[in-house]
């Protein structure tokens, strides 16, 4: 740690259980904790922390992979890599509970959002006449 | 209040002295090297000489195929591109690293719930499959799912057979779990054959950590003793006549990196000498492996270094070299460059020359990079040709190289005894273990073909992987599964459907199509942004010259007078706006996108500067902002069409979306261009008016930014940008009457006060779009290879210094592997480099500003006095379950 250049070497710590963590630390500070038995526990858990911006799965099994996923409620789910770097139309990044209301960014539904929306409707028979049905 | 670099310090860091680039720049124009490599390898081969004495050791290995053991005879059984091959492959890359039986089971279930064992072919492996992995489907529960006691029993006994079925298998990769071993199956297969010789090399995952390198260099060093006992038993035969070694510099390194060339001179350079001094002595053959393009230069620096000492210490030893990769564009570049040092030394090479093993991730990374071309051949016949340009640019230079060419493949080994006649030059081939036994057997027992070859110029050594199972054949398997063309002869050979006169065809041609798109098109119809290569001299000069010019502006705070004008101005300009047609928002957006491509140097810099981003990620930034103009502008030209929906007769029904009115974007400091442009495109290209305020520490490149696209074409009056704090300007903003939207990026907490400040308006109610953080978690299971988690957690976690909203918080850790992973990621992030980001070299930057550093210093100190009651990870003292 140096106060003059605010430079913090990373931090490794080991912690209790996951119900431990109780906020976001925005620094290079990891904090691990040990599991065993059923990996959707610890999803479950994961998911009581009430953010839900992105997780990491590193596993070999698929159809666990998949399940664990399917299971977790975070926005970017990524297998086998890291976890940063969402890439514009490719990754669309964002996520739900704590983490945000969403839409994604760089992804197809954005957009909208910012949008009105309007619908026009017009008979076209006001004036008489059906040019469709005369024509079928 | 933000951390300013100390301008007295060269921007160049540690990287002024570093030599310019020994090589062309990595991504040229693919199809004008083909031809030149075609023109060059036409000029001395007969091709219809080279079928014919190819052709009858096809035919020989087709009527005798190679024994069921041999890898070729797995590979045709089980070919990767069928769901069976690549599960018994999967199974072999982990299942010997799974220490805990549950996930054991879990993984064989898996892996073989997708295949078909149930075995058509009559083949040794069809046996065994239908004893033992057809069983074990039959079984073994669904993964994650266990059935009863019993079903859990008869899972284990399958998961052992199956254990035993992927060692067998490793058997085909390993030729020794030791050296020792090793050499004892090398000599029993040298009764064989007297022209038979080893390079063993110690393979395995790249050093994570200093105590993964020293690992690498006692096992070297060992290695090295014993070959030099063996061959003190016939001390009068040269390198080419005794076995050798293979080192894998990112095995001896953790940071074998361009960045970190300091640490690579200075600590690596020093450890490989010690053990090319050993080899010297022992007047065997020492090569240094080919690694990543990325590397390249810096290999060159390390084995220049290293001939500097060989000059000076051994000028006797002729068994020094390192392996070429034809694959590369810059192959035959490299090999002028690595004779002109040799002579320039005056030390005789071996040189191994290879097609490359890293295909896959080359392709991958240039794409994800965006770099404007690739770095290696996009063709297989292309990789030929330069295998066969460079092979006789090798021979050709008797005088300094001699080569070693190791392939597989009938046709290039003919034409290599052809081009080695007519340049009467002497040369060995090499198999890898487990391959090309079939070609190799008719070769040894039919001589070069041509009938008048010397045999004992027809030397073979077998590349051979030294090591444990478990550690090993991950590796390998990996190596194999990323190059499923590599092996592409050697599938063709075995496959009697592919015509003889068409696996001997010649590569001698220019193919003016193909499949894969550059780096720029993999996004098709948008353009994807253009990378830079941090490592390539040409492409970093920019950045650095940019770096150097590149001011910061300090604006000064707005006040909330000036928030609320910016509004009114906003909202007076909104109608005309959105009346722009969408075409034209969307090209304005594109303009600005290219500009900003254009000036991609300029803005790196400012990142650099003001954001205090290290230039990696600062490049990555730049180009996510570019991606977001491109991305939007596509994305409004969809959404914005009029919508036709089906109603009855006599009616017409359209649906349209507008923009909405004045959005107010709120973005923060750790991404200040990317999320503040994709914040304030997205408002605009779909027809509103923006007033956004960038965070308070990072408000000159947000302007910048803005200057850009009003220069598109973006009306000043609609996009405005207040500079401030968030307390203050930030405020008014949200609180005006004029608000349509907000889209905010920042903290939970602020989150809710924009929200609650937009809940406590009069008027209309307006959306509110907020990303805020996370407590992001990896889960990490028993089958997970921990190198690769290393890299993952220490990415996610520490890249950017951890100031990403998508950072890595939390790792969970399967209990069997834990002590383990943490000891390693202990042993990384003690290599991280530390410091002002402006330096290549620097790792992890500073936090912004000091109210940052005063909160995660709090963090720390909170943490060590909890984590103090727990066992630290080096003690080894925790307890398993």
């Amino acid at each position: 740690m140096d106060a003059a250049t605010h430079t913090i070497g990373p931090h490794i710590f080991e912690i209790g259980s996951i119900a431990d963590v109780k906020q976001e630390i925005f620094g290079p500070v990891l904090q691990i904790v040990r599991w065993s038995g059923d990996p959707h526990a610890v999803i479950d858990q994961i998911n009581a922390l009430g953010y839900g911006l992105t997780l990491g799965i590193q596993t070999r099994i698929d159809s666990r992979a998949e399940s664990l996923a399917h299971r977790a409620r975070v926005g970017n789910v990524y297998v086998n890599r890291n976890i940063i770097g969402a890439v514009v139309g490719v990754q669309p990044f964002g996520g739900e509970g704590l983490s945000g209301t969403g839409p994604k960014a760089g992804g197809p539904f954005y957009l909208p959002r910012f949008c009105g929306e309007q619908t026009i409707t017009i008979n076209t028979v006001a004036a008489g006449g059906n040019v469709t049905l005369l024509m079928a | 209040m933000i951390y300013s670099a100390n301008p007295e310090f060269s921007p160049f860091g540690s990287d002024i002295k570093r030599i310019i680039m020994r090589l062309p720049q990595p991504y040229r124009e693919e199809l004008a090297i083909v031809r030149r490599n075609v023109a060059s390898a036409a000029a001395v081969l007969d091709w219809p000489q080279i079928i014919d004495a190819a052709r009858p050791w096809v035919t020989a290995v087709r009527d005798n195929p190679p024994p069921f053991w041999a890898m070729e005879s797995l590979l045709k059984e089980y070919p990767i591109s069928k769901p069976e091959g690549l599960a018994l492959m999967r199974l072999a890359e982990a299942l010997l690293r799974v220490p805990d039986s549950a996930t054991a089971i879990a993984l064989t279930a898996d892996q073989l719930g997708r295949a078909n064992f149930d075995g058509t072919g009559d083949g040794m492996m069809s046996r065994l499959s239908n004893s033992v992995i057809g069983l074990s489907k039959k079984t073994l529960p669904e993964a994650d799912h266990p059935s009863g006691l019993f079903g859990k029993l008869g899972a284990k006994t399958v998961v052992a057979a199956t254990v035993r079925a992927v060692q067998l298998l490793a058997k085909q990769f390993v030729l020794g779990q030791t050296i020792e071993e090793a050499l004892a199956e090398a000599k029993s297969q040298r009764k064989e054959s007297d022209y038979l010789r080893f390079s063993f090399d110690m393979l395995g995952e790249g050093a994570r950590t200093m105590e993964d390198a020293d690992r690498y260099f006692a096992s070297y060093e060992h290695a090295i003793k014993n070959l030099a006992k063996a061959h003190a038993a016939s001390p009068t035969q040269g390198p080419e006549d005794s076995d050798g070694i293979s080192i894998k510099l990112s095995a001896l390194h953790p940071r074998y990196e361009d960045a970190q060339r300091d640490r690579v001179m200075n600590e690596l350079v020093p450890r490989v000498w010690q053990l090319c001094e050993m080899a010297a002595a022992a007047q065997i053959n020492l090569t240094i492996d080919a690694e990543e393009v990325d590397r390249l230069e810096l290999s060159l620096d390390v084995f220049e270094a290293l001939l500097k000492q060989v000059q000076a210490k051994c000028p006797q030893w002729r068994g020094f070299g390192l392996a070429l990769q034809a694959y590369q564009t810059r192959c035959l570049e490299l090999i002028e460059h690595v004779g002109a040092l040799a002579r320039q030394y005056n030390v005789r090479l071996m040189c191994r020359l290879v097609k490359g093993a890293y295909w896959d991730s080359e392709i991958k990374r240039a794409q994800e990079m965006g770099l404007p071309a690739y770095p290696v051949f996009t063709h297989k016949q292309h990789s030929d040709s330069s295998y066969l340009a460079c092979a006789a640019s090798l021979l050709k230079q008797k005088d300094v190289f001699f080569p070693q060419f190791a392939t597989h493949n009938a046709g290039t080994i003919a034409a290599i005894f052809q081009m080695a006649k007519q340049f009467d030059a002497p040369f060995e081939l090499q198999r890898l273990h487990g391959m090309g036994t079939g070609v190799y057997r008719e070769i040894f027992r039919s001589g070069s073909g041509s009938g008048n070859r010397e045999k004992s110029t027809q030397t073979v050594r077998i590349y051979a992987p030294v090591g444990s199972h478990g550690d090993l054949l991950a590796y390998l398997v990996r190596r194999l599964l990323e190059n499923g063309a590599n092996s592409s002869f050697v599938h063709q050979l075995s496959d009697d459907t592919v015509d003889i006169d068409e696996l001997l065809a010649t590569p001698l041609t220019v193919a003016e199509t193909t499949d894969l798109p550059l780096p720029k098109d993999i996004l098709l119809p948008r353009v994807n942004s253009a990378g830079v290569d941090l490592t390539v001299e040409s492409m970093r000069a920019p950045l650095l010259a940019a770096y150097a010019s590149v001011q910061v502006a300090h604006p000064a705070d707005a006040s909330a007078q000036q928030a609320a004008d910016a509004m009114r101005t906003a909202h007076a300009a909104f109608t005309a706006w959105r009346d722009v047609p969408v075409a034209n928002r969307a090209m304005m957006l594109r303009r600005a996108a290219d500009a900003m491509q254009a000036e991609l140097p300029r803005f790196c810099a400012l990142l650099v500067k003001e954001a205090l981003k290290t230039w990696g990620d600062a490049v990555s930034e730049v180009r996510e902002a570019i991606d977001f103009l491109r991305y939007y502008a596509d994305e409004a030209e969809r959404i914005c069409a009029p919508i036709k929906l089906p109603g009855p007769t006599g009616e017409d029904n359209v649906l349209r979306l507008h923009g909405r009115g004045v959005w107010v974007c709120i973005s923060p400091w750790n991404f200040p261009l990317a999320i503040f442009m994709g914040q304030v495109a997205a408002a605009l290209v779909t027809g509103n008016a923006v007033v956004a305020k960038p965070a308070e520490q990072t408000p000159a490149v947000a302007i910048e930014a803005v200057s850009l696209l009003h220069a598109a074409g973006v009306p000043v009056d609609a996009l405005q940008v207040i500079t401030g704090l968030g307390e203050t300007v930030g405020a008014a903003l949200v609180a005006h009457e004029k608000v349509a939207g907000v889209v905010f990026t920042g903290s939970t907490q602020v989150a809710k006060i924009i929200q609650r400040s937009l809940a406590n308006k009069d008027g209309p109610i307006v959306p509110l779009i907020a990303e805020t953080g996370g407590i992001n978690a990896m889960l990490v299971d028993s089958t997970a290879l921990p190198e690769h988690v290393a890299d993952g957690v220490v990415q996610s976690a520490f890249r950017s210094a951890g100031q990403r909203c998508s950072a890595l918080r939390l790792l969970c850790l399967h209990e069997e592997v834990a002590d383990k992973v943490i000891h390693m990621l202990h042993g990384a992030a003690k290599e991280l480099t530390v410091g002002a980001t402006q330096h290549l070299a620097t790792d992890v930057g500073p936090l912004i500003d000091s109210d940052a550093f005063a909160g995660i210093s709090a963090h720390v100190e909170r943490l060590n006095s909890v984590g103090a009651a727990l066992p630290r990870p080096d003690s080894g003292a925790t307890g398993r379950g």
